[in-house]
């Protein structure tokens, strides 16, 4: 996997030499179907920047030639980026990113490197913003230097349909104009690879643009077909990967994983790191303008051992006014010079970095055979003098990496002063604050840094003392009391200054202020009085101070030096232990995971309904029991290609709910057979035979079986199976009333298997003949309800013979005749035939005729029942029936549509237009009923 | 570390009814085994993160009911599956010879897919009865690597899901690698032949 530092190179790799990749990030870019992989980077040249937009050809570049620039666009002022929240997740950072001609959707991990980048690319936006302020005046003409020679000009041009997007919505002719038209300004804005398209120079230098252009153009259209169909075809595993975000959403997230992978990586970073000890020799001295004379071996290399590091600071190198108003010094050199001569010789050593503002100069040097262990070096300077920004004082900072431990040095010169130690304060924090190492891939500021060591004249005094007072502690070397009036002292134990900084026990005397040359306290006419000005802080982990002193021999300014000496520990990263970490990291981030998804617990998975019957509904119920850690959520989802999670007569209640842990909730499964599902059931085309999928909102699916039997029922039954039924359907076996049913369509005509068919079915006379013998006078026939339990008994009566006699109320019976009517599957006036008996309703003769067409069997159950109904009729002073009140209810279960209702959710147009056809429908189903009840069928 | 995973890929495990396939989830992702038998009625997921050549990969390896009564509702899970586990037991010859069907099944419901097969229950020489031999070259056939593991042995499972996971990683990546190559040609203004739409994988 290659690291950020890896793919900034690469993309450096395709840069000029005075262009500088600052930032850069993977990511993928929102297509309308597919997101792809792209990397994007902030490039810069002398303070203008752009932004670069690379394809690459693998997830992770591996190699400069992986990635290949898609589009270049300056930073200027139509330049927009924002981030959109709404699109955003815990994980992911949708941006979107504009200039005034294209629009852009790009998605990003969100990680600490998002952050960065979108802190420096605001940062070029706000660079630029700035500048313009001043009127200066932007140069972008070396991002159209970077055409690629590309040797897929399909591809590359298929890119410029997506930046050019409003061209694709526009007739080709005028969209080819626009193309050449905006050629220019869009180029010029907005480089696009191509080879094909003429540079700006070829454009300008030929006649033949145009012709170019054109071929462009088509090539385009050509392209984009092509690219098309390819993003089709290999981007389905990109399209699959849209469907990450659903998997993830449906993996209850207890924690933000990508925290809990680093905590427990840094919980446990002692068992993947070993500590290397370094020497750190840090050494400070204030040169008072001298030049580069003495000899600096006894301060450079005091001890015995050599160190491994040293970190050299020196304040008033130069106090020319030459040194301050310009770059250059040749105390440098000289004092660089003087230092490298003066290390410890029994070792060799390298310059890692040198960095001077003014008058003050950082020098590191290593050991020749630790350079390999080191990375990321970088320097940096902060002004805090005249106006709060020149650099008569302030800091100069030189950072570096050890293998996985960050160091840096700090060299500073705060304010003089006695009474300014506030003073030193701020500049202590001002340096703090705006030393930051900018030109890293991540900008570090100095409290970043695992190990900082600050050095410096930090120019605190002794307060309260006068010098003669000083004088005699030094004499008595009473340096605890000294101390105890020092001001860094003072203002260190009050937390207004080095906050979390270390310095070891003074035990020199103080290094300031001396007789040049000499030992002497100072004897001018200030007379100062001597203070440590010159300190060695240091803060972090796994450093142990061994030296801290003052080198009096070096005699040639009014500070002595100071040097100190440290042990530090670096951590170095066993990548193979890392590696066996992370696993185990990895493994108890899974496990909670999966401890986390919801988890059930169903008491069964399987129901039996036993000996289902019309009309009479079983419960059985499900305990559902959330076994998980989580609240649950389930719901029953309808399978692939079906618009309800189960079949009509069984019905699940509640079909979703919410279960918190350890709670059980009852699923109620009812199996009801009515006049719909009925036919179906005693035909065995259908059975009491489902699966119903429990599905766990981001967990599991349970599969819920059902099976039973169903006991057929005249109900529900043909006409012409049960003219051909001789006894009872109970009586009849499943073979036998199968073949009855399949035969049912065929004409009623008689034949040697069946037999002499019935007029009617038997039930349909028993039936009426009831009501005929007890009901004509009946008040509110047909009009009452019956009882549930009655009409059961009444369809075993029919179906099994028992009892005997019909049982139950008039209004029993008047209902179960109504729902044998309405249970029959196929109507009385077959399906076939219903369109044309509502043509025919006007007309009593026409509705004859189609009569006449029906099977005999279905005319005869019309004529039959008509004629009863006629009867009952004769009797409305008693039973209180209305001629139309029976056309309408009769005319509903005679004339039935062949064409279902939907229960589907429909417009509302839809319903309006729906209802009134069915309106319509009911009037003529109405009128053609009408004629029958108020006319003799038989009469001509 | 920036990411909790660089890919994430969605496994199938399929077969017959009582080869094992809960058992080597149950390895593959808790590393434990249960030698009492459930049955899966339904279909159920665990997630595991494994590191392939740094890479991190989360897969959310999804177990199915092998029960036949079952077969049309678990033909719906294949949808958006990037490799699939076919397993068998070898001491069971007819999961063996439903192999066949199992791989029709994939057919019918994916268009590229990994497949690997697996033969479970690898650890009682004296009741396996489906030969090494005989399975590699049917695997050969097929052109299919295939795996014999013990789910209650623990042997070659991390193995075998580590090899799918490999299949459908560098199947990723090459596809990623010819979106990023040059298209060989270009039609003017053709507008090529449309390749009938996936449905799924």
């Amino acid at each position: 996997m290659s690291s950020y530092s890896e793919l900034k190179n690469f993309i450096q790799l395709h840069l000029g030499a005075d262009e500088k990749c600052t930032a850069c990030i993977q990511g993928e870019l929102m297509l309308d179907i597919v997101k792809v992989g792209r990397v994007l980077a902030i490039v810069t040249r002398k303070g203008d920047h752009g932004l670069f937009v690379y394809t690459t050809k693998e997830s992770v570049p591996t190699s400069s030639n992986s990635l290949q620039l898609e589009v270049a666009t300056p930073i200027n002022a139509e330049f927009k980026y924002n981030i959109d929240t709404e699109a955003s997740t815990a994980e992911i950072l949708v941006v979107g990113i504009s200039n005034d001609k294209v629009n852009l959707k790009f998605q990003f991990p969100k990680s600490s490197r998002s952050n960065d980048f979108f802190t420096q690319l605001k940062k070029a936006i706000d660079v630029h913003s700035q500048s313009a302020a001043f009127g200066l005046p932007p140069s972008y003409s070396w991002i159209s230097e970077h055409y690629p020679v590309s040797p897929e000009p399909s591809k590359q041009l298929d890119m410029t349909s997506n930046w050019f997007t409003d061209e694709d919505t526009k007739p080709k002719d005028e969209a080819e104009n626009q193309f050449s038209v905006g050629f220019e300004d869009n180029f010029s804005d907005m480089p696009i690879n191509t080879s094909s398209v003429p540079s700006n120079k070829d454009r300008m230098a030929s006649n033949t643009t145009h012709t170019s252009i054109n071929t462009a153009r088509m090539s385009l259209s050509g392209g984009k077909v092509h690219d098309f169909e390819k993003s089709i075809e290999h981007l389905e595993k990109e399209m699959t990967d849209s469907m990450e975000q659903r998997m993830k959403d449906s993996e209850a997230a207890p924690l933000p994983m990508d925290k809990f992978i680093r905590m427990f990586m840094a919980m446990r970073e002692a068992e993947y790191t070993d500590i290397h000890n370094f020497k750190v020799f840090c050494g400070t001295w204030n040169t008072n303008g001298q030049a580069a004379s003495a000899d600096l071996k006894p301060w450079l290399s005091y001890d015995e051992e050599p160190p491994d590091i040293y970190a050299l600071g020196f304040q008033e190198l130069d106090l020319s006014k030459e040194a301050f108003l310009f770059a250059e010094s040749p105390k440098e050199d000289e004092w660089f010079e003087q230092c490298r001569k003066a290390l410890h010789p029994s070792a060799t050593y390298k310059k890692l970095k040198l960095i001077r503002l003014v008058g003050m100069m950082l020098i590191v040097f290593v050991k020749k055979d630790i350079i390999d262990q080191i990375r990321s070096v970088s320097a940096e300077t902060v002004g805090t003098g005249i106006m709060g920004m020149m650099g008569n004082k302030g800091g100069v900072s030189i950072r570096l990496d050890i293998n996985s431990t960050s160091i840096c040095f700090v060299n500073c010169h705060l304010a003089a002063h006695t009474e300014e130690y506030e003073r030193r304060n701020q500049d202590f924090r001002d340096i703090n604050s705006r030393m930051s190492f900018r030109n890293l891939q991540t900008p570090l500021n100095i409290s970043d840094h695992d190990i900082v060591y600050w050095i410096g004249d930090l120019n605190y005094r002794l307060s309260e003392l006068d010098v003669d007072q000083v004088k005699k502690y030094i004499e008595l070397t009473d340096f605890k009391t000294l101390l105890e009036h020092d001001q860094l002292h003072r203002q260190h134990l009050a937390k207004k200054v080095f906050l979390g900084y270390r310095e070891g026990d003074i035990t020199f005397q103080p290094t300031y202020k001396y007789d040049t040359g000499t030992d002497n306290w100072d004897t001018s006419e200030k007379c100062r009085a001597p203070a440590w000005c010159d300190r060695v802080l240091f803060k972090g982990r796994n450093i142990k101070q061994l030296e801290y002193r003052s080198h009096p021999l070096l005699r040639i300014s009014d500070h002595k030096p100071v040097s100190a000496l440290f042990e530090m520990g670096t951590k170095v990263t066993n990548t193979k232990r890392e590696k066996q970490v992370l696993e185990d990291v990895l493994k108890k981030k899974d496990k909670l995971e999966n401890e986390f998804l919801p988890a059930a617990k169903l008491d069964k998975l399987e129901l039996k309904f036993e000996n289902v019957q019309f009309i009479q509904p079983q419960e059985q119920t499900i305990e559902v029991t959330n076994v998980g850690q989580v609240p649950l959520q389930f719901e029953f989802i309808n399978k692939l290609n079906e618009s309800r999670p189960c079949k009509p007569w069984l019905s699940p209640r509640p079909t979703k709910g919410f279960i918190m842990p350890n709670d059980s909730l009852s699923v109620e499964f009812e199996v009801y057979i009515d006049k719909n599902t009925a036919p179906g059931l005693n035909t065995q085309q259908d059975k009491i035979e489902d699966i119903l999928v429990l599905h766990l909102e981001g967990g599991k699916d349970f599969f819920v079986s059902v099976t039973g039997n169903y006991i057929p029922s005249t109900f529900g039954s043909s006409i012409e199976a049960l003219v051909h039924m001789y006894s009872y359907i109970r009586d009849v076996s499943t073979a036998e009333l199968i073949e009855l049913e399949s035969s049912s369509s065929e004409a009623s005509t008689p034949s040697p298997q069946k037999g002499e068919p019935f007029d009617i079915p038997k039930e349909l006379w028993r039936l009426v003949d009831h009501l005929n013998t007890y009901g004509l006078e009946e008040e509110n026939i047909f009009q009452m309800p019956g009882l549930h339990s009655e009409i059961q008994l009444i369809r075993d009566c029919l179906d099994t013979g028992v009892p005997e006699a019909i049982p139950g109320t008039i209004h029993s019976v008047a209902e179960a005749l109504l729902i044998f009517i309405e249970s029959l599957s196929e109507p009385v006036i077959p399906y076939d035939s219903y369109q044309k008996c509502l043509d025919a309703s006007q007309s009593f003769i026409q509705c004859k005729q189609v009569l006449q067409q029906i099977p005999i069997s279905h005319r005869n159950v019309f004529k039959y029942v008509t004629a009863f109904l006629r009867k009952l009729l004769q009797f409305k002073d008693s039973n209180l029936l209305d001629v139309k009140f029976l056309a309408q209810v009769f005319g509903g279960f005679f004339l039935r549509s062949p064409t279902p209702t939907t229960d589907r959710p429909l417009s509302q147009q839809m319903e309006r237009q729906l209802k009134s056809q069915m309106a319509n429908e009911d009037r003529r189903k109405s009128a053609f009923m009408y004629h029958f009840l108020t006319n003799d069928y038989d009469e001509q | 570390m920036a990411r909790e995973y660089d890919h994430l890929f969605k496994l199938l495990i399929i077969g017959d009814s009582g080869v094992g396939k809960s058992s080597l989830l149950l390895r593959f992702a808790d590393n434990t085994f249960s030698g009492t038998y459930i049955t899966t009625i339904g279909v159920d997921f665990k997630i595991r993160t494994i590191d392939v050549n740094g890479e991190k990969v989360k897969l959310q390896i999804w177990d199915t009911a092998g029960q036949e009564r079952f077969r049309t509702i678990t033909s719906t899970y294949y949808r958006g599956t990037h490799g699939v586990i076919v397993v068998y037991d070898v001491s069971s010859g007819e999961s063996f010879a439903n192999v066949k069907r199992w791989l029709h099944e994939i057919d019918q419901n994916c268009d590229v897919v990994n497949r690997i097969l697996v033969g479970n229950k690898d650890d009682d020489p004296e009741r396996k009865v489906v030969l090494t031999e005989d399975a590699q070259r049917f695997a050969d056939q097929m052109g299919i690597q295939l795996f014999e593991t013990s789910a209650k042995e623990n042997i070659n499972v991390e193995e075998m899901f580590m090899a799918v996971t490999k299949l459908v990683l560098s199947t990723k990546k090459d596809q990623q690698a010819k979106l990023a190559q040059p298209n060989e040609t270009v039609k003017l203004g053709g507008a090529g032949s449309k390749k009938p739409k996936k449905k799924c994988c």
